[in-house]
């Protein structure tokens, strides 16, 4: 997992490329590896100075790369009409470091999900997809 | 009870050689790069079709390219380039892939001749013949051949040869959702890829060239041509690429003339000696 943000704010908050970065609100918080790039960009809104981080939301405690999920920072809530999350964006602080405590609500071990038996004897290349241990 | 008598022809027939399949238009990649999205597809659907292991889960924090390099088990490597510093900043993505040279220097330094232009003109590596030498990996001046660790042999993009022969494009090319890879007979694709630098051209888009579309310098033209918005190197493509039989010639020239040279040496110290 990792937290797109701009030079600006990594500047603010101290936080360096490819280092950890927590992202929190009043709903959780999650750590992310901080992908420092100009792309991000602060808006100027009123005369104020606005940031914005990138989350993705392609990471769980389960698959072949694990990470933190974004959606513990999003309210859940659904569009009716496409059953689709619309919570997508929302306001979250950010700070350098790692969590201290993990949430205890996921569960702990991290599974080797899904499980692919590696064929005895056999070339990687011609083992199917996923990793040949 | 059978015989089990074994008659000269049976003997020969190890020998036989089959007819070889029948030359076929030449066939290639467009690679339109204003229009790849960086969606990885392409990445995805070759190692899908090709049976290629999911591998190299790493961040590397290099914008979104975690691939990060054309290796053994990845054939198709989306590049991202981030270009932020002025006012208007871009991300250029390229799918990048064999390049199908129409004069390979794999081609040209496979000594078991493994590496072989398919029917479709297309640079294939015929697995059961190729010893693992590695010539090829040092000759490619795209780092496109890359040697397997497990089997030791060499593996690229085969432009879906197997498909191919079943009248079916190759599996990126399918799965491109904006048409950015495009495949076709190679001579049709450069004109299509000409219209279109013609096209952004008049549109104002006048840093759009093709690169690889003719032979340049000691270089052939590729089979795989791509639309670029910036210099090669940029996208991490050679600027100038070297074959290397080009200076073959040169090369041994040279080592004769120094082996000359530190012979008169040698005989002109050992004559002041006696």
């Amino acid at each position: 997992m990792f937290v797109e943000l701009s030079p600006e704010l990594a500047g603010e908050r101290g936080i360096t490329h490819g280092n950890w970065l927590v992202v929190w609100n009043r709903r959780g918080a999650l750590e992310a590896r901080a992908m420092v790039t100009k792309r991000i960009r602060p808006l100027h809104v009123n005369g104020r100075v606005l940031h914005q981080v990138g989350i993705p939301f392609h990471w769980g405690y389960a698959g072949e790369t694990v990470g933190s999920i974004a959606n513990d920072l999003t309210a859940i809530l659904a569009d009716p009409n496409v059953s689709m999350h619309e919570a997508k964006a929302f306001t979250c602080n950010v700070r350098s470091g790692r969590l201290e405590v993990r949430d205890r609500t996921r569960p702990e071990p991290v599974y080797a999900w899904p499980t692919r038996e590696a064929a005895p004897q056999t070339p990687k290349s011609d083992q199917p997809e996923g990793q040949a241990i | 009870m059978s015989t089990d008598t074994v008659s000269i022809s049976d003997l020969l027939d190890a020998w036989a050689r089959p007819e070889p399949p029948q030359p076929q238009e030449e066939t290639g990649f467009f690679t339109d790069t204003t229009v790849c999205i960086g969606c990885k597809a392409c990445e995805v659907a070759c190692k899908q079709w090709n049976q290629l292991p999911a591998d190299h889960f790493q961040w590397t924090g290099n914008s979104y390219d975690n691939t990060v390099t054309l290796s053994d088990t990845t054939w198709r490597h989306v590049a991202f380039v981030e270009q932020f510093d002025g006012h208007a900043g871009r991300w250029l993505m390229m799918s990048d892939v064999c390049k199908h040279c129409r004069l390979a220097p794999c081609y040209e330094v496979c000594p078991t001749g493994a590496i072989i232009y398919n029917e479709f003109g297309n640079v294939y590596v015929q697995q059961d013949i190729c010893n693992g030498c590695g010539y090829c990996v040092a000759a490619c001046p795209f780092g496109v051949l890359d040697r397997n660790h497990d089997d030791g042999r060499a593996h690229k993009c085969t432009l879906c040869y197997d498909r191919q022969k079943e009248g079916m494009e190759p599996a990126c090319a399918k799965s491109c959702p904006t048409d950015s890879i495009r495949f076709g007979p190679i001579t049709q694709l450069r004109e299509e890829a000409k219209q279109r630098v013609e096209q952004l051209h008049a549109r104002g888009e006048t840093d759009a060239y093709l690169y690889g579309a003719d032979a340049a310098g000691e270089y052939s033209a590729l089979n795989s041509i791509f639309l670029l918005k910036d210099k090669p190197s940029v996208y991490n493509l050679p600027d100038a690429p070297r074959r290397p039989a080009a200076h073959l010639k040169t090369n041994y020239l040279l080592s004769f003339g120094a082996a000359l040279g530190l012979a008169a040496v040698s005989a002109l110290l050992f004559a002041r000696e006696g």
